[in-house]
């Protein structure tokens, strides 16, 4: 079983500075290895190049890095893993940390002069130079994996293996090559690959080509091997094929096995654990191929079949473009992407600036694609106003969810079950076949019935005021239940047909029982449900119209009980209203205490004031004597005073008559039936 | 990580800073705030045992660095290369230590004597860990003289302690008094040479409040110090008036002032406490320049030595770097704010969350937020607030009561779509608050957007709320559990119509309302497949149809009534687990019948999301130290599958799927690591593997690759290159595929038992008599493979009998042989069965009551 073979590669590229993507050039842009956790992107500023590090998780800026002294421009760039001195690389079960700097990530930039510094993401500076053995300026730089080990490659042709710790030059290594633009170790870290136009293949042991590839027309810009050292993919300048070879030992085959297409220049690839391919083109889309082996599968074994195969080429299985949001279908630009060893990958997109990480599935379970074509619309990111003092503001705010209650739906008590998409259609439905059948009925009358319709009509007007008020108010002792245009029952009618919410209004205002009564009991019934559904709405809505609404409501339900049995799905429709009287309810009880607790303490103080107006008539009635008068009235104040108003109440109802008491109770129980009133209508409507 | 419990230090160059975290110290870089260095990382080579206190550069050394801890001992490193150069044992607990910059071998410290029970009451009432009782100001000699401790003062409370940069002079406050002492040659008592009799050089100044902190001015004979009123005191007692010492007071603090620092060239003061507002005070002329809005209440403020940084200790957690020239903010670096909120009155309700999008764990950071951490880079990622809160300082002695998170729930997709919060605030007097939040990922912000918001959702706290695991295109679906004996199935619907083109607007909304009898629901889970929600009440659990809502069945325990705490469904297997406080069971919901069952005292009950695995922590009180066990099991089985002691209380525990492992390949056998909370409020994580151990695993990878390409290697020599190859190794080669593929087999029969035939909820299987047969026919064939391995146990155990002293030799042996046998992992279970002690295997056997 391959446990973690993660690809030690990153996607290299020294693009010329004339070349642009999207609106900003980019000089260089890759992602850390193994598992790409940061990303680095070289933007070319004003004398100087701008390093930016971000962290793709959050998307804040780790680092930002401009060299201020040389010309402050670098040849290459190339993530890598270093051991710095004083870690306690220590094997504790308890991993308390692993940032204890036995493996710090770095990122060698390479010089025009020839020196190579060693830039540390953890100390934001340059702690190391490698210096002293190109002589031109260097073109590629290589790390070994545990990071005591570099290769660099300079224009000189010269390929040089470091000791990073000390800083020296180890071996030397030449290369016919007039210029090595790249450089790459194989994941075994036995084969070195140097490439220009064409490629090498250098045995690391003995220092000899095992194999010559033929390479690409133009300058090749980066070079991927595959997790399990079987093949490499390379790709140059102005190339849209991206080439696989076979790097196994035990054959000769040196020309491609199969290239793989896209519309433009490839500018990254990464090659996954499990030999998928992903490419990035220069104007911003992706392409993946699964299973980019499979030809070289076969050719380790037979060569001859291999022959044939060896100049077709493959279109990518899975395309991946990301689209604005803002309708103008525009593309956001894809700047880069790596695959993590979880199976996803990890794409940065949108501006250089302020660049977007996303990790994106493009595949199942099972390890087929998702998708054929991958098309993601994103809103596109603005506000690149960000100068370097907010930088760290930024990346503050960047971690920093603030509630935000914009979008939000608020559920309430009154409305546990909104309507559903579903329910609302089947009463649309519902209501237009109810429609239907009366409009059927209506035509399959002849002119002639219409007319004595008609005729009964005028007729019934004619009787007399007397009966013809009795006939509006929709009796039903009338032999002949015509329905009227002006009858709130068609009124109503139309108002559902025709969802038409004024009307309905209108058709609510009416509060008198009769009227109601009668309303409800000619409604057909294909109208009940809708009206029921639109009557608790609005009950629910406005909790104060509740007792209107509840008129209509509870005749609805009195009278159609027969027919609303029948409905199959009545219990969901109704489940809410039952929750809002539920919910009412239970405010009811307090409602009550707070009410008899009010009644209290008003008829208390009217009580008193009647009490102290009594008094001070009784006492006008009763002394006769001047001096005793006042001191009586004295002594009564500061009693008022001193007593709180508990003592006011026990005290004082010993003082009163026997006829006030009586009245209070009766006002209470009256107060007290009123309710039990109510709490029978909302009982009633359960 | 523990930022900012102790003033950080900057080292000479103001590149770095040392922060004390817990037993270690970090070296943080000011340029990216990482951490660059870790010291005293382990108590084995030769870390502190107990809280580093305080860190000092050495004055002698700008490159090295004392350390004083808890534990008695000042160590003294050299951060460069973060070795330990020497170890000074001053036997007490250090909780202050200044050095004297004239004579540099002298080490004024202080020391707290309490007595255990005053602490223990101390921490329990204002939950803090910092406590002071009696204070005792001593000196310590770092050279090697006879009597190294002098002790010179005893003090109540000591809140500060400062030395003059001449060294002449240490201030100490304590409670109300400042002391000051004459430390400084002169008067027939050489330097350093002070007892406590000298009493002329001790001086002491009452002032009416308490000291909250105090500095000492870098180049004048001045002292500033703060008091609990908000008060800043300037102090100029040293020359002529040194009975009546002139001051001046500076008010602006409306709490207790929490830090002061001057910058070093004492042209400035700098102030910090409860109101989040960083004051720098001109001393010349009294102006005051503020930085507001800075987050949380500050505790601790350093200034750089080149003066160009000011860094703020925060209380939630986190070290602010400021730039002096624009007050703007350099850096900023967040820890856990778990780890300083008043746990009290914050308790961890959310547990330890995984986010399934990234792996990451989410947790109460500061009350009403969730924090979003990664544990395994000790990152900060983001923080969500769930209520709307403005940052109020409290205008009285009263304290303000936040909102609180009770809960958070992810949706089991990979792309964690939805969240699921509970929130509310109950202050004893207005309207208790209660808010049930549904979030959506939103993939261009990068953060959960909130979607809806239930107002009320239960008339009484919520006690449980979980997802419906289901996969695939469904709408999501959450249940809450209430005090209120109501449990509520929430759903995705569309509010609105669809009309016009545009898309209904999607919101979440109760579906039903459901109760048993009028019991209470404690807490609640799905089946793996969302098929069958099951809901305790009190000591009954009830099943239900979460789609239907038909009550399926009901479960009772055997016999003892207490309550049930925790409830998991196992993935992909028909066992439920239940623990009450004092129970664990195991429920077959083929059978509904306890499977096993045990005595054991649980905490938290937490089940794997992956494996099928799950964990208990027990706590056993021993005399004084309480420890705790975290024991993993499989459901099958009452014999754990891996076990480990923590001395101290865990506070929550997650299982972590590993995020370096795809998640398609998860094995059955391997445990998960497991992340804890632990007692210090950090997070820790147990088991799983290393990066040594993936280094291994890919050298030995690479090793067999190797081999294997040797072997294809000798099997091609010229011959077979011209010819093809030949018969007899072809012959080989398809044997040697054979066998493989006949293991194969079997093992993907022994897989068959285990998954397909009970991969179906119980309640849909059909009856266990017609699965007989079939079963039983599977049973067979793995028998017969399996009879090896009885026989190879019976040959261990026999080894093990005649001679015990070759142990570890018979366990690589079976685990060699039973490899052979089958690859599908049986070996790590054996290994796992032999390496458990056989105490513990008693220990089990002994509580074990089926």
């Amino acid at each position: 079983m391959v446990k973690k073979a993660q690809s030690k590669t990153t996607f290299d590229t020294l693009q010329n500075p004339d070349q642009v993507s999207g609106t900003t050039v980019i000089v260089h842009s890759s992602f850390s290895p193994e598992g790409g956790h940061s990303y680095c992107i070289v933007t070319p500023g004003a004398d100087h190049y701008r390093l930016r590090i971000f962290d793709t998780t959050t998307g804040a800026i780790k680092n930002n890095y401009e060299q201020k002294e040389g010309d402050g421009k670098w040849t290459c760039i190339r993530w890598g893993n270093i051991t710095e001195t004083g870690s306690n690389g220590t094997s504790k079960k308890k991993r308390k940390s692993s940032t204890g700097g036995s493996h710090s990530p770095v990122l060698a930039l390479g010089h025009t002069n020839g020196h190579i510094s060693i830039f540390s993401l953890v100390h934001g500076r340059v702690i190391k130079e490698l210096s002293g053995s190109h002589t031109g300026k260097v073109n590629d730089f290589c790390f070994s994996k545990s990071g005591n080990r570099g290769f660099s490659a300079g224009e000189d042709g010269l390929v040089i293996e470091w000791d990073i710790m000390q800083g020296v030059e180890m071996s030397k290594l030449k290369t016919e090559a007039k210029s090595v633009k790249k450089i790459q170790l194989n994941h075994e870290e036995t084969m070195l690959l140097t490439a220009g136009h064409n490629m090498k293949l250098w045995d690391l042991e003995t220092r000899e080509t095992i194999k010559d590839f033929t390479g690409h027309a133009s300058a090749i810009t980066n070079v991927v091997f595959s997790a399990n050292d079987k093949f490499l993919a390379s790709t140059a300048e102005q190339d849209r094929f991206i080439n696989l070879w076979d790097c196994t030992r035990d054959n000769q085959q040196e020309g491609n096995i199969t290239a793989l297409t896209l519309d433009n220049t490839v500018s990254h690839i990464d090659i996954s654990p499990n030999n998928a391919v992903l490419a990035i083109s220069e104007e911003g889309t992706a392409g993946l191929w699964q299973n980019a082996q499979s030809v070289s599968g076969t050719s380790s074994s037979s060569a001859k079949a291999n022959k044939k195969k060896r100049y077709t080429t493959r279109a990518c299985d899975c395309s991946i473009k990301i689209e604005s949001s803002r309708g103008d279908r525009a593309l956001i630009p894809l700047l880069a992407g790596i695959f993590t060893p979880q199976g996803q990958m990890i794409l940065a997109r949108g501006s250089t600036i302020k660049p977007v990480f996303e990790k994106i599935d493009f595949q199942n379970e099972d390890g087929s694609l998702k998708e054929k074509e991958m098309l993601l619309t994103r809103a596109p990111v603005t506000g690149f106003l960000l100068d370097e003092a907010a930088q760290a503001d930024s990346n503050l705010k960047a971690t920093k969810k603030a509630y935000d209650e914009s979008a939000v739906t608020v559920v309430g008590v009154t409305d546990f079950a909104l309507p559903t998409a579903g329910m609302a259609n089947a009463e649309d439905s519902e209501g237009e076949d109810g429609g239907d059948k009366d409009s059927t009925q209506m035509e399959g009358r002849t002119m002639e019935e219409k007319l004595q319709d008609l005729a009964m009509d005028e007729s019934a007007n004619s009787l007399t005021e007397k009966k013809s008020k009795q006939s509006a108010s929709g009796s039903a002792k009338n032999k002949y239940p015509t329905p009227k245009a002006n009858s709130l029952q068609q009124m109503l009618i139309q108002a559902l047909h025709s969802n038409d919410l004024q009307l309905l209004e209108a058709c609510l205002t009416f509060n008198n029982v009769e009227v109601i009564r009668n309303t409800v009991r000619r409604l057909p019934t294909a109208y009940v449900v809708p009206f029921l559904t639109q009557v608790i709405h609005k009950f629910q809505q406005k909790p104060n119209r509740g007792e209107a609404l509840l008129e209509w409501i509870k005749a609805v339900l009195l009278i159609h009980t027969a027919y609303l049995m029948t409905v199959p799905d009545l219990m969901k429709k109704l489940s809410n209203f039952y929750q809002t009287l539920d919910s009412r309810v239970s405010v009811f009880q307090k409602m009550l205490n707070l009410h008899g607790r009010l009644d209290l303490v008003m008829n208390q103080i009217e009580m008193r004031q009647q009490y102290v107006a009594e008094d001070v008539t009784n006492e006008a009635a009763t002394v006769y004597v001047e001096d005793e008068d006042d001191e009586e009235g004295e002594d009564l104040d500061l009693d008022m005073d001193d007593d709180d108003d508990d003592d006011d109440l026990v005290g004082e109802a010993d003082a009163f008559d026997e006829e006030e008491l009586g009245e209070t109770d009766e006002e209470e129980l009256e107060s007290e039936m009123s309710d039990d009133d109510d709490d029978e209508v909302s009982e009633d409507e359960e | 990580m523990r930022l900012s419990d102790y003033p950080v230090v900057f080292t000479s160059d103001s590149n770095y800073f040392f922060s004390c975290n817990a037993r270690s110290i970090r070296i943080l870089s000011v340029e990216t705030g990482q951490v660059v260095r870790i010291l005293s990382s382990s108590v084995e080579e030769g870390g502190h045992k107990d809280t580093v206190t305080c860190v000092m550069l050495n004055l002698k050394n700008p490159l090295q660095l004392y350390s004083a801890s808890l534990d008695g001992t000042i160590k003294l490193w050299d951060f460069n290369d973060a070795v330990l150069l020497q170890t000074f044992d001053t036997t007490v607990p250090i909780t202050h230590m200044v050095i004297s910059g004239s004579n540099p071998n002298h080490v004024y410290l202080t020391t707290t004597k309490t007595s255990k029970k005053q602490q223990q009451f101390q921490a329990r009432k204002t939950g803090e860990l910092r406590v002071k009782q009696n204070s005792v100001l001593l000196r310590f000699s770092l050279k090697n003289t006879r009597k190294r401790l002098t002790r010179l003062l005893k003090t109540r409370s000591c809140s500060g302690l400062a030395i003059s940069s001449d060294g002449e002079h240490l201030v100490l406050s304590a409670r109300n008094k400042l002391h000051v002492i004459h430390i400084g040659a002169g008067n027939g008592i050489e330097e350093g040479g002070l007892t406590e009799n000298d009493e002329s050089r001790f001086r002491c100044y009452v002032t009416p409040e308490k000291i909250t902190c105090l500095a000492f001015h870098p180049t004048e004979g001045c002292i500033a110090t703060g008091d609990e009123r908000g008060r800043i005191t300037l102090w100029y007692c040293f020359g002529k008036n040194i009975d009546r010492p002139v001051t001046t007071t500076m008010h602006w603090h409306a709490h207790q002032v929490a830090a002061l620092a001057f910058t070093s060239d004492g042209n400035y003061l700098l102030s910090g406490g409860e109101e989040s507002v960083l004051v720098i005070w001109q001393l010349q002329t009294g102006f005051k320049q503020f930085l507001p809005r800075l987050g949380s209440e500050i505790k601790h403020i350093t200034v750089s030595p080149d003066q160009s940084l000011y860094a703020i200790g925060q209380q939630d957690n986190s070290v602010n770097v400021i730039r002096s020239i624009d007050l703007k903010i350099k850096i900023a670096i967040q820890g856990l704010k778990y780890s300083h909120v008043n746990h009290l009155h914050n308790p961890l309700s959310t547990g330890l969350v995984i986010e399934p999008r990234n792996g990451h764990v989410v947790l109460n950071g500061l009350p009403g937020t969730l924090q979003f951490y990664d544990p395994i880079k000790e990152q900060h990622i983001m923080e969500l607030e769930v209520t709307p809160r403005n940052k109020v300082s409290r205008t009285d002695e009263k304290e303000i009561i936040p909102p609180r998170v009770m809960h958070c729930a992810f949706s089991n997709d990979k792309s964690a779509r939805w969240m699921a919060t509970v929130d509310g605030r109950d202050d004893q007097e207005t309207t208790p608050e209660l808010y049930l939040k549904f979030w959506e990922y939103d993939s261009d912000a990068r953060t959960y957007i909130l979607n809806t918001r239930v107002d009320t959702p239960h008339s009484k706290e919520i006690t449980s709320c979980v997802f419906n695991p289901r996969e695939g295109d469904h709408a999501p679906m959450v249940v809450t559990t209430s005090l209120d004996g109501t449990f509520k199935v929430w759903e995705l619907t569309h509010q609105g119509e669809s009309r016009r083109g545009i898309e209904a607007e999607r919101a979440w909304s109760c579906r039903s309302t459901g109760f048993y009898r009028d019991m209470v629901p404690y807490c609640s889970g799905f089946s793996s497949d969302g098929s069958l929600l099951a809901i305790a009440y009190g000591q009954i659990i009830t099943l239900w149809n979460p789609y239907l809502n038909t009550l399926q069945g009901v479960l009772t325990q055997p016999p003892e009534t207490r309550p049930i705490k925790h409830l998991v469904f196992i993935k992909n297997s028909p066992f439920l687990i239940a623990a009450t406080k004092d129970h664990l069971y195991s429920w077959n919901l083929l059978t509904c019948s306890v499977w096993w069952n045990y005595q054991i005292n649980v905490e938290a009950l937490k089940a794997s999301s992956t494996t099928p695995h799950f964990m208990i922590t027990c706590p056993e009180h021993k005399e004084e130290s309480s420890q705790h066990t975290i024991i993993v099991f499989k459901p099958t089985s009452p014999k754990p599958v891996y076990m480990e002691t923590i001395s101290k209380k865990v506070r929550a525990v997650t299982f972590m799927p590993d995020p370096t492992s795809p998640s398609k390949k998860a094995q059955n056998d391997v445990v998960e690591p497991i992340l804890i909370m632990n007692y210090d409020f950090d997070l820790e994580v147990l088991g799983g593997r290393t990066a040594e151990d993936l280094k291994a695993e890919a050298e030995e990878a690479a090793e067999k690759a190797r081999a294997a390409a040797l072997e294809v290697e000798k099997q091609k020599s010229l011959v077979t290159d011209i010819f093809g190859s030949s018969v007899k190794a072809e012959s080989k080669k398809e044997k040697k595929e054979k066998k493989e593929n006949a293991i194969r087999n079997t093992g993907s029969k022994k897989n068959m038992v285990r998954n397909p035939l009970f991969d179906a909820p119980s309640h849909v299987m059909a009856p266990v008599s017609s699965l007989f047969e079939a079963f039983m026919a599977q049973l067979l064939t793995q028998n017969m493979t399996g009879k090896e391995e009885v026989k190879a146990k019976k040959k261990q155990q026999k080894q093990e009998q005649e001679e015990q002293e070759d142990e570890e030799q018979a366990n690589g042996e079976v685990a060699a042989v039973s490899g052979d046998m089958d690859m599908d992992g049986e070996e790590d279970n054996i290994a796992t069965e032999t390496e458990l002690p056989s105490s513990l295997v008693n220990f089990f056997s002994s509580r074990l009551t089926v």
